[in-house]
């Protein structure tokens, strides 16, 4: 079981998109959402993934939790709430932080 | 073209960066939303207290509630600077990692040193001690946030750079350890005192007085001229259309509007005329179906022709309903599309336009500031509990003007939209 922190604003868009996101992960992946103020409980983190309008915190993100990679979700996945390509780059990502 | 495009997008996260991740920032946002329990806790006392119908007002001042709705008030949204300077400093404590509550302590007995005494006769002829309500709501706005961010940053500095009395090396670790906290404390509130001595010898007396006197030109300037609300949205709405939240802009602005609610506050509490009535009316027409006016925009693809837009229509309806566009502007994307580059600056214009025409027709009249709602309200709805059946309908014929407003844009869009989904059948078959 992965788990996927979704991180925007305040936690609103993208609780919509985990909905789907769940459903799509069929259960191999657990994903969380919540706004960038309350970003906290990431012990066992497997990926940050940030919503595009607040891609500009990648930085003091990725320093705040060096351990985690983090990923900015694309902004048209991230509109259309299209949940598989988005889990194909989380798959994807989760490959190359293994290696 | 395309490059200066890619530096524009690159200097505006950087700029984001810079300025709306920085710590201060992300304190003074965290700090603002953690009151919200606060100031909405309040709202359904305050929707009955001021319900504004005159034989319930008349019945809630026989009984005697009508006070006691005002003393509930006073302490939760009167003194928003208290628990602003609370509520900042343990977010920058957080992000300085200076955990504990010693910290948000310490910051609100500064806080409290700065706040000037008086000496008052009272009834029983004798001498008490008070302190001015006043300078916990809107002229401590500005002392809190200073105090919440750069305190809590100076604690932060001697802790950890071990800024302490010279101990013998005999002395156990620990022991050591105990009096760190205790000399930084000393250092702070010998600061304190050393500024509250300071304005008391000046004609303003304490601080609080002088901070107000200085923002006094910026807050008049933005804070309480009316098309300021307009100018700030349509920056927003800018910001929005860039890709970048503007999140960080609204709080600072609303920390800057703060002293101007406040008053609105203290007035409607003593039953006077809100002396910035026009601002409040103002801001409920910055945000309807998110940032940038957008609840127009998806009334106007619910019939839509593409099967992209219509389908972009009826997911989006509902967040837009609750001010949250995410969907719209990522999805079609609104970003950096220069189709609707025009309607996303001219929106809150409009609204403006509209909101100000009925105002000076006194059609506008009642306004509770007290209520707060947070902004996921869905329109028409929030400004029926703010203010009354006029300012709802006020507020739904701004709707049906930016409805008309996004109208040709999306037109346009969607033509093109078809004719690129009809070519893509066509090549296929």
């Amino acid at each position: 079981m992965r788990k996927v922190i979704l991180v925007c604003n305040m936690g609103m868009s993208t609780s919509i998109l985990m909905k789907r996101l769940e459903e799509e992960g069929k259960g191999d992946y657990c994903f969380t959402c919540t706004g960038i103020g309350q970003l906290e409980e990431t012990e066992d983190a497997d990926l940050i993934l940030l919503g595009p309008q607040i891609g500009f915190y990648r930085n003091s993100v990725e320093k705040k939790y060096p351990e985690i990679p983090v990923d900015v979700i694309a902004v048209q996945d991230f509109g259309m709430m299209d949940a598989s390509k988005i889990l194909k780059k989380i798959q994807k990502m989760l490959l190359i932080s293994e290696e | 073209m395309k490059r200066d495009l890619q530096r524009i997008k690159d200097f505006s996260q950087k700029a984001g960066e810079k300025i709306l991740a920085s710590q201060s920032m992300q304190a003074l946002n965290n700090g603002m939303m953690d009151i919200f329990p606060v100031t909405i806790g309040v709202v359904l006392l305050s929707l009955v207290g001021y319900f504004p119908v005159e034989c319930w007002q008349d019945l809630l001042k026989n009984i005697g509630l009508d006070t006691m709705i005002e003393q509930l008030l006073l302490v939760t949204e009167g003194m928003y600077s208290l628990y602003l300077v609370c509520a900042i400093s343990y977010e920058m404590g957080k992000i300085l990692k200076v955990r504990g509550i010693a910290v948000v302590l310490l910051c609100l007995s500064f806080f409290m040193i700065l706040t000037p005494q008086y000496q008052v006769l009272t009834e029983q002829n004798d001498y008490s001690t008070m302190l001015p309500v006043s300078a916990w709501g809107s002229e401590g706005v500005f002392v809190a946030i200073l105090i919440g961010i750069f305190v809590t940053k100076l604690y932060a500095f001697l802790i950890r750079h071990n800024i302490s009395i010279h101990m013998p090396q005999a002395v156990p670790e620990m022991v050591k350890d105990c009096f760190r906290p205790v000399f930084a404390a000393m250092v702070l509130s010998s600061i304190a005192f050393g500024i509250k001595t300071a304005f008391y010898m000046t004609e303003y007396g304490d601080i609080m007085r002088f901070a107000s006197a200085c923002m006094a030109w910026p807050v008049k300037f933005s804070g309480t001229k009316v098309w300021s609300v307009v100018v700030v949205f349509t920056l927003t709405n800018l910001m929005w259309f860039l890709g970048i939240h503007p999140a960080t802009i609204i709080n600072l602005y609303y920390a800057i509007l703060m002293p101007t609610l406040l008053r609105n506050i203290a007035a409607f509490l003593k039953g006077d005329t809100l002396p910035y009535a026009e601002i409040m009316f103002m801001l409920g027409i910055t945000m309807i179906g998110g940032t940038g006016g957008t609840l127009g925009l998806n009334i106007n693809m619910l019939g839509a022709e593409s099967k992209k837009y219509k389908m972009l229509g009826k997911l989006a309806m509902i967040p837009s309903i609750f001010n949250i566009n995410e969907p719209l502007v990522f999805g079609i994307p609104i970003i950096w599309n220069p189709v609707y580059f025009i309607p996303m600056m001219t929106s809150t214009l409009i609204g403006g336009i509209i909101v100000h025409f009925f105002y000076s027709l006194d059609f506008l009249i009642y306004y509770n500031p007290t209520i707060d709602l947070p902004w996921v309200m869905p329109s028409i709805l929030a400004e029926w509990l703010y203010s009354g059946p006029r300012y709802a309908l006020v507020v739904a014929i701004v709707i049906a003007a930016q409805t008309l407003l996004y109208r040709p844009f999306f037109k346009y869009a969607d033509k093109q939209e078809l004719e690129k989904e009809k070519q893509g059948l066509e090549c296929q078959e």
